[in-house]
């Protein structure tokens, strides 16, 4: 290779590092524009519970330091489609955790001939995030509840229905509203009339009057979403926060003995002294007369 | 009753002081009379108009008015617990400083609650205290005990007087008119120091002595837990029992020490409030300032490691600059920092730096107070729907400044009252001594 060559391709190759090198790409960042909006994900989820209550849920993310994060208050346009046709059901904006929730009777969403609903909702993007959508198509589906109970045990007959007609093989759950998570009470699969039994426990605490929400669930169905029916039963314990004794409230008719008897040692040991004291006084000035 | 020549003596200098009011006390006197004047306009205004013209509001209800009190009466029950504790252990250089010790306790205890009743919006309720009284109820604990120590306060100081009472009746010495001779007579109690009188004087005065530390301690502690029962950020705390009790002897023994070195000014008092006075009462500065700063360590830390959502509120509000910041930062260098240092360096341990450095914690120690009152009450657990900044935020308007220096100026002017009315010295304890 001649002289001139090797200075030839040694200038190209340093040119390429100086140009590729973090320095440089700082300084084409610093010198740049705006950053780059975020590219984000979307996914669509439904709920179905009784009374042809519908709730469309969206999931907001893109991915900040790695990590896929919910991305709040941006807003999510919902909508239904038919074949010929699109429909606008409303916006919602989404929450902290990224979750823009549209609540809608689903008697009022246009479906097609085999009865089916294809929902869809998009975010048209800002400066920060680019827009991104998600479409799901679901059947409508509903669970029936029947509490049976008898002297020595509970249990709540399920069935899942969807377009009125049996669905069978599919596992349903149970759960029980806690404070925070919903508590799982059992899980069964449904038979050829849709149906299935859970046996209920005895002995959960329930609010004041013992009354518990409960709750069954087909979680994510491919072909129904997820379905959902509440049901109040005072199948619980009572556990009252106001049945607690507390006799140092301010509103307590009577304050606790001990307290009582605190109040009356203390002043007692402390005004017995002062009288001691006074009755001392009265003789000094006695003995002063007699002096 | 026998006085003897040391008695004499000591009657002979302050004569001047007790037989009549000079100049110098009259204009005192006039200046002190105009700030209470001013303050009494103040509290018309806020009797007339309400407390709208405080700057107390829905969330900020308590302010200068609760910061003073918790302030006097932490001096009055530190005076009481110091003179207490000097008296039973008959700590031998004791006998100047107890007479300004038990009237520090005295007036304060008669200020302090003053400014409680300033707080009450409504005059004419405040007998719903006792004849509603709740014995549940941290605030009736506080009235029944301020009222029992008030008591003890009073008859702690008469017992320490009657001697001396006895010396001003029958002494030669003072030229006083006949009103003052009179009165003296009566609170002397027609003690002739006899054995017998002596003994049943002894023992009251023991047995005062003994109450009064634990009373103290509890009466303390009952103050601090009108706040430490309370379930609010930067109040619900264990410690703030021992706290109380322990900033209160602290800003007591503060006091003390101005008080010892205004009177050894005014009344060239070197030869009995000597330096060493000042020594002794600077490492008792020492102690409780160490003991002091541990607490407040130690409460900080707690809330600050717990990092419960409230606590951190009223944290970042003590530790950022444009809130409370400054205002945390120099109550704790003047109430912690300083007297340690002037104390620790026997350089510094003069009296002239020691009482300033008791003068900067006893300032310090004010801070502290508002810094425990106001920014607690400016982090509600519950949001207000009207959220006008003056609402949340708390600014003293100038009626509360005006009558709390007026207080500030009460507590002066009683002080001139009784030192005319009493020597500053307990002239008894110098014979005693001689026997």
């Amino acid at each position: 290779m001649s002289l001139s060559k090797i200075i030839k391709w040694s200038g190209l190759i340093c040119l390429l590092c100086i140009s590729l090198s973090p320095g440089t790409l700082i300084a084409q960042d610093e010198e740049g524009e705006e950053p780059e909006a975020l590219r984000t994900r979307a996914s669509l989820s439904s709920v179905q519970r009784n009374d042809d209550v519908l709730d469309l849920k969206m999931l907001m993310r893109a991915k900040i330091d790695d990590r896929y994060t919910g991305l709040s208050g941006l807003e999510v346009v919902f909508s239904a489609a038919t074949d010929s046709s699109e429909v606008e059901l409303g916006k919602a904006t989404t929450n902290e955790d990224g979750v823009a929730t549209l609540t809608v009777n689903a008697k009022d969403i246009p479906r097609d001939t085999a009865n089916r609903m294809a929902l869809m909702a998009e975010f048209d993007g800002n400066d920060e995030f680019k827009g991104s959508d998600d479409d799901i198509e679901i059947l409508p589906a509903r669970i029936l509840l029947e509490p049976i109970e008898t002297d020595s045990s509970l249990s709540l007959k399920l069935t899942l229905l969807a377009n009125d007609e049996p669905v069978e093989d599919e596992d349903v759950s149970l759960f029980v509203k806690r404070l925070f998570s919903p508590l799982k009470v059992g899980e069964a699969t449904t038979d050829e009339e849709g149906a299935a039994e859970i046996v209920f426990p005895m002995d959960l605490p329930g609010d004041g009057e013992g009354q518990l929400e409960i709750f069954a669930r087909l979680e994510d169905h491919s072909d129904f979403g997820t379905v959902e029916v509440a049901l109040d039963e005072p199948w619980g314990k009572p556990v009252s926060q106001l049945s607690q004794k507390l006799p140092q409230a301010l509103w307590s008719p009577n304050p606790p003995t001990w307290m009582i008897l605190t109040f009356i040692i203390l002043m007692a040991a402390v005004w017995g002294h002062y009288a001691v004291i006074v009755y001392k006084l009265i003789q000094v000035k006695r003995e002063g007369k007699v002096g | 009753m026998d006085i003897s020549k040391k008695q004499t003596a000591i009657l002979e200098k302050f004569a001047p002081y007790i037989e009549r009011f000079d100049t110098k006390s009259r204009v005192w006197i006039g200046l002190l009379l105009a700030v209470i004047a001013v303050g009494l306009y103040a509290l018309i205004l806020q009797i007339v108009e309400g407390h709208i013209v405080t700057g107390m509001r829905d969330n900020v209800v308590w302010g200068l008015y609760i910061v003073n009190f918790i302030f006097f009466i932490g001096i009055s029950y530190g005076g009481a617990i110091l003179a207490g504790i000097l008296h039973l252990f008959k700590v031998p250089w004791r006998r100047p400083i107890m007479r300004i010790a038990v009237l520090t306790a005295f007036i304060s205890a008669l200020i302090g609650p003053i400014f409680i009743i300033l707080c009450i919006g409504r005059f004419d309720r405040l007998h719903f205290l006792l004849i509603h009284a709740r014995l549940q109820s941290p605030i009736f604990w506080d009235v029944v005990a301020i009222s029992t120590y008030l008591a003890g306060a009073v008859l702690f100081m008469y017992l320490l007087m009657i001697k001396d009472f006895a010396i001003y009746r029958d002494s030669e010495v003072l030229d006083l008119p006949p009103w003052r001779k009179k009165l003296y007579t009566a609170l002397a109690l027609n003690y002739q120091g006899t054995e017998s009188q002596i003994k049943q004087l002894a023992i009251s005065k023991n047995l005062i002595a003994l109450i009064m530390i634990p009373m103290v301690v509890v009466v303390s502690s009952v103050l601090s837990w009108i706040f430490g029962m309370t379930l609010r950020p930067g109040w619900h705390s264990t410690i703030f029992g021992p706290y109380f009790v322990l900033a209160a002897i602290y800003s007591g023994a503060g006091s003390i020490v101005i008080l010892m070195w205004i009177f050894r000014k005014a009344y060239q008092l070197e030869n009995y409030l000597t330096d060493k006075h000042f020594a002794y009462m600077g490492y008792i500065l020492l102690a409780l300032g160490a003991g002091y700063g541990y607490f407040t360590f130690s409460e900080y830390l707690t809330s600050w490691f717990g990092s419960e959502r409230w606590d951190e509120e009223v944290i970042d509000k003590l530790f950022s600059p444009s809130e409370y910041g400054w205002w945390f930062l120099i109550s704790n260098v003047f109430a912690i920092v300083i007297p340690i240092v002037v104390v620790a360096f026997k350089k510094l341990r003069t009296p002239n730096l020691v009482t300033l450095a008791a003068l900067l914690m006893v300032f310090g120690m004010w801070i502290k107070r508002y810094l425990i009152v106001v920014p607690t009450l400016e982090t509600p657990l519950l949001p207000i729907q009207d959220t006008r900044p003056e609402y949340i935020h708390y600014s003293a308007t100038w009626v509360e400044w005006a009558l709390t220096f007026a207080g500030f100026a009460t507590f002066i002017l009683f002080f001139i009252i009784m030192a005319k009315l009493v020597t500053i010295v307990t002239v008894s304890d110098y014979a005693e001594e001689k026997k």
